[in-house]
């Protein structure tokens, strides 16, 4: 990675700081939460407090911490929108590289399966998909958002590899019988990886919005399971009387996906030389 | 739905106080009241639901009525006798009672109005008279246990003795109605119906407005109001902010507004909570593992407490539950002992049953309906069987799918709570807990007492008195030991009155205030 560029890039850098925090904070969560996230008060203790010393970001309406429950939520949401990508990228570059590759007729076939998946308004879709289910789940969140968010993936690789396939290089490999696996995997992917990274680092942040989209509809994360989409429709019934349940979840949501979505952009910066300065 | 039928009857207190009741009422002016939803239907054979039954309720008499004690009294009837072994009732009709039609009631119509709704939505009503379920059934021409004796009285036969009856009699379902405008109207009686009620019905723009007026020859003399218009407005807040501005006279509480309406300095005076003959219970399946034993259900119902429930999340507008019987209902006993909040207790229960700490148990699924209330109340319960050990797995489910699995069987632990249709024990605790409606007819914690069954089944057909309302109690209170239902607290009718209106009553049987009763005694005073 071309570091003093990076350095430079103020969108990137703030991305990268915004996500750092967030990142550490989910993985601390255990220790930096000062309260158990799911225990209600007792009796009939104190619910929807103010934020205060104690509870930094105040209490719900059952009187859980929601500190502690943005944090643990956190975890959630950038695991969900991390991992999704994470599975998404798998899928998008093993048919990005094949259609590019090999070209023709399975490039003709794999793309139009990839514009018909496109082309459904996947939040949408993804309803229609959870509906399907018997139970509401994370488990199905993460399985749909996968199956609709390969698409991006799948087409940036394959023009990559569009480009790179008659490079010498790879027409070196062939002529000596190198096998089509061993060029797609070690001459055409390591080639096609900033492109890849790029488009990957801006799929999270759309990951995450879809999965509190989902959740917020009560089709993502489910008691006890927190989510920061789960935690805003749980404060929605309150923006009046107590804002403050809805907006630190709103918050730390809309910031995350920023930091991501300014990384993504920097990156994007930093590895094209089309937009170096 | 048994639990979601009608249930706008009368009276339990006046509104306004004491001092309305001193003033002469004033005649004239409209009353605006409101709904949420279109009533689906005007036609008492048809309707299922309470607001329907809030409209048929004004336009329609039965043979009796409830009054303030809940107490079934004469209404077209002008006397009812009932045999010493308690199967025979004869009722005397009221002479010179018009439909709005201007026709006479007689005998006859109340034979034909009892049939037509016997094969209708509520039938379950008529089923103890003699003859009825053949008739249902479509294997007899008639109701057998339906006699007219001449043309002003009228004899029904049951099978067996049934405290209650007279209570059905009084159910809006038993509405009295004239066979020619039925016949001549058809399908359309239902969106035009014509009974003998205080108020006749004027017109229905669907999903606007529902306007009555005044029947000025009802038998009880005229009603003060002159028209009563039923604005249908889906939107809580909307409702809530025409009467704010003074478009409505009364309206229900916004959700989570209960404690803000009562400290509000103009809406104070105006704002009421009222018990009603409702419980919000869990249930259990007791037919199935791991509930079948009673060990792990007492630990369930010890890990429970209902206090944040009650207190904060409902504001302190319900009222907290001691046994199954709401406070409100005839016969409600003090002296039921609920197995208290007890941590310690729970855990030990635990140990006994062989699950220490919940070990062995896996998640259980919890099932419940859609809504935010019953969702926080679902994540109260994962939360605080958690300190024992117990994991709950959430699973919502739209009220039909929900009903189905519950009914069916293979719900294991379930929210499920019952309004009553009238006022008895018998309506809560035999419908619920007697082996024989075991399945959709109530009993779906399939609880099976051979001791309890046999409590009930002597109750059931005792006159109402203290023996009956001790045999309800023993079983009630075995009912709570065995732990096959834990009571969360007692529904509330909650409502904003304009002080000017004058009279309207609040009913433990009203569920909402546009079904207060009746409105022939209202006034407003402006």
């Amino acid at each position: 990675m071309p570091r003093p560029d990076a350095l430079r890039h103020r969108g990137f850098l703030a991305g990268a700081a915004l996500f750092a925090v967030f990142a550490a904070a989910s993985l601390g969560a255990p220790w930096l939460a000062a309260h158990d996230p799911l225990d209600v008060a007792a009796g009939a203790g104190a619910t929807l407090e103010r934020p205060s010393a104690a509870h930094p970001f105040g209490t719900d309406v059952l009187g859980r911490d929601l500190f502690s429950r943005v944090l643990w939520g956190g975890r959630v949401s950038l695991a969900v929108g991390i991992g999704v990508e994470a599975l998404a990228a798998l899928l998008g570059c093993a048919v990005g590289l094949v259609a590019g590759y090999y070209g023709g007729i399975v490039d003709a076939a794999l793309m139009r399966i990839t514009d018909v998946v496109m082309a459904f308004p996947s939040l949408v879709l993804a309803i229609g998909l959870i509906a399907v289910f018997e139970r509401p789940g994370l488990d199905k969140v993460i399985f749909v958002l996968v199956a609709l968010g390969w698409t991006t993936i799948a087409r940036v690789v394959r023009g990559a590899v569009l480009a790179l396939k008659t490079r010498e290089h790879v027409l070196a490999a062939r002529a000596l019988g190198v096998s089509n696996l061993a060029i797609m995997t070690r001459h055409l992917l390591p080639n096609a990886l900033g492109s890849l990274l790029v488009a990957a680092t801006i799929g999270v942040g759309g990951n995450m919005v879809a999965e509190a989209g989902l959740s917020f509809l009560g089709l993502g994360a489910q008691s006890p399971t927190i989510s920061w989409g789960a935690l805003l429709a749980d404060g929605q019934s309150f923006l009046a009387s107590a804002p403050w349940v809805a907006v630190f979840p709103g918050v730390a949501l809309l910031l995350a996906v920023l930091g991501i979505n300014l990384l993504g952009d920097g990156l994007r910066d930093l590895l094209d030389p089309r937009f170096r300065e | 739905m048994r639990k979601l039928a009608g249930l706008a009857v009368v009276v339990a207190l006046a509104l306004a106080g004491a001092g309305a009741s001193a003033q002469a009422p004033r005649a004239g002016g409209t009353l605006r009241a409101v709904f949420s939803a279109d009533p689906p239907t005007l036609d008492p054979a048809h309707a299922t639901d309470t607001t329907s039954s809030a409209v048929i309720r004004q336009v329609f008499d039965g043979l009796l009525e409830l009054d303030e004690t809940l107490t079934p009294v004469p209404a077209l009837a002008r006397r009812v006798d009932a045999s010493a072994d308690g199967r025979v009732y004869t009722f005397a009709l009221r002479p010179g009672v018009r439909f709005h039609n201007g026709r006479e009631v007689r005998a006859a119509d109340v034979k034909y109005s009892f049939e037509r709704a016997a094969k209708g939505k509520r039938p379950w009503v008529f089923e103890k008279i003699s003859g009825a379920r053949e008739f249902i059934k479509g294997t007899a021409d008639g109701i057998g246990g339906v006699r007219l004796v001449d043309d002003l009285t009228i004899e029904l036969r049951l099978d067996r003795p049934f405290a209650p009856f007279l209570h059905l009699m009084a159910y809006d379902a038993a509405s009295i109605v004239p066979r020619e405008e039925v016949e001549k109207r058809g399908p359309g009686f239902a969106s035009h119906p014509v009974g003998t009620g205080a108020f006749r019905f004027a017109s229905w723009r669907r999903d606007d407005q529902v306007v009555l007026e005044r029947f000025p020859d009802h038998f009880r003399g005229s009603a003060p109001l002159d028209r009563v218009v039923f604005r249908i407005i889906p939107a809580e807040i909307t409702r809530f902010n025409e009467y704010r501005a003074g478009q409505l006279d009364l309206t229900d509480v916004p959700t989570g507004q209960c404690r803000s309406v009562q400290n509000d300095p103009q809406l104070r005076g105006e704002a009421a909570v009222w018990p009603t003959l409702g419980t919000h219970g869990l249930r259990f399946n007791v037919a199935k593992p791991p509930f079948d034993d009673a060990r792990l259900r007492r630990a369930v119902a010890h890990a429970i407490d209902p206090t944040l429930i009650v207190e904060r999340l409902l504001e302190g507008c319900v009222y907290p539950a001691r046994g199954i019987l709401p406070p409100a209902l005839p016969g409600y006993s003090s002296g039921i002992r609920r197995l208290a909040f007890d941590r310690g207790r729970a855990k030990q229960l635990l140990v006994e049953a062989g699950h220490p700490g919940g070990r062995g148990l896996g998640p259980i699924p919890f099932n419940f309906n859609t809504g935010d209330l019953n969702q926080r109340i679902a994540e109260v319960l994962q939360a605080q069987l958690r300190e024992i050990g117990i994991a709950l797995e959430l699973r919502r489910l739209d009220w039909a799918a929900h009903i189905k699995v519950v009914d069916d069987g293979s719900a294991v632990f379930f929210r499920q709570g019952w309004i009553a249709d009238y006022p008895d024990p018998e309506n809560f605790l035999t419908v619920l807990f007697h082996s024989r409606n075991i399945g959709a007819a109530g009993n779906t914690s399939r609880y099976r007492n051979a001791a309890v069954d046999r409590l009930l089944d002597e109750a059931d057909a005792m006159a109402p008195g203290p023996t009956r309302s001790a045999r309800y109690h023993q079983a009630e209170q075995a009912i709570v030991d065995d732990a096959v239902w834990i009571s969360l607290y007692h529904y509330s009718s909650r409502a904003l009155v304009k002080r000017s209106v004058k009279g309207l009553e609040r009913s433990a049987l009203s569920s909402a205030p546009e079904f207060l009763a009746p409105l022939r005694r209202v006034w407003l005073d402006r």
